[in-house]
């Protein structure tokens, strides 16, 4: 039963590498024996062109388990993003990657890069994961941008 | 053995997109080192080569890998950017 998650991250791994939006990237982590590990990816999400996080481009980590796709992966930022919807972890805090909500195993890293990066652009208020972010966006959006910009610049494409 | 079947051994085709998302498809040998391909795009381009960044699975292209050496495949995609350098 273990072969399903394997074979379907090769297959996404293959059809990523041939079909992806402008500026994102993913691919199983390099060991240092050149060998790649399938269940964890690393990842890269870009600032959606005209908005405060535009420029910048997010490393990602995405950890997969022998249950995918019928359990979501879990979807890490590497540095954490001062979003309302991330947690100081990193760790993204979106329904299509809760196996409770809203995932679907008819995702895939393609469209959860996706919708990640809409997530950047659209935050939910009511359900905060990091109490800075979330408190600057409320009560200060010229700072919460002001930060989101300065972010962005720190974090070129690789 | 077909033509066909020695030419797929031989060659790939491979698309090399810019940023702006224009595609421009490129046959090459799985033993040719990419700096061919790389320049071809740039001269097709009017791209100085040091400027364009070229990206692959997750990693930058370098002019003396090859297409075999990385695992490519028919129909991967190569992405190309302008490096450009913030503080001018």
């Amino acid at each position: 039963m273990s072969g399903i998650a394997r074979t379907r991250l090769m297959n996404e791994h293959k059809a990523f590498r041939k079909d992806h939006k402008v500026g994102f990237y993913g691919s199983p982590e390099k060991r240092e024996d050149g060998t790649s590990d399938l269940f964890k990816w690393i990842c890269g999400i870009p600032g959606p062109i005209g908005s405060i996080w535009e420029g910048g481009s997010y490393r990602l980590i995405m950890e997969f388990t022998e249950d995918y796709p019928s359990k979501p992966p879990k979807c890490k930022f590497t540095p954490t993003l001062p979003h309302p919807n991330i947690y100081p972890s990193g760790t993204v805090c979106l329904s299509i990657l809760n196996e409770d909500k809203d995932w679907r195993p008819s995702l895939s890293v393609k469209t959860i890069l996706e919708g990640i990066q809409d997530l950047l652009v659209h935050p939910n208020i009511s359900d905060p994961a990091q109490r800075a972010a979330f408190d600057t966006y409320r009560d200060n959006y010229e700072e919460y941008e002001r930060t989101a910009r300065l972010f962005a610049s720190q974090n070129p494409p690789p | 053995m077909t033509d066909t079947a020695t030419d797929k051994t031989v060659h790939l085709n491979v698309k090399v997109r810019s940023a702006t998302g224009e595609e421009v498809y490129f046959k090459i040998k799985k033993n040719t080192a990419l700096k061919k391909l790389m320049d071809a795009y740039c001269t097709r381009e009017n791209l100085i080569p040091a400027s364009v960044r070229f990206m692959f699975d997750g990693n930058r292209l370098k002019p003396t890998d090859t297409p075999e050496k990385l695992d490519m495949e028919d129909g991967d995609m190569i992405d190309a950017s302008v490096e450009q350098t913030g503080g001018y």
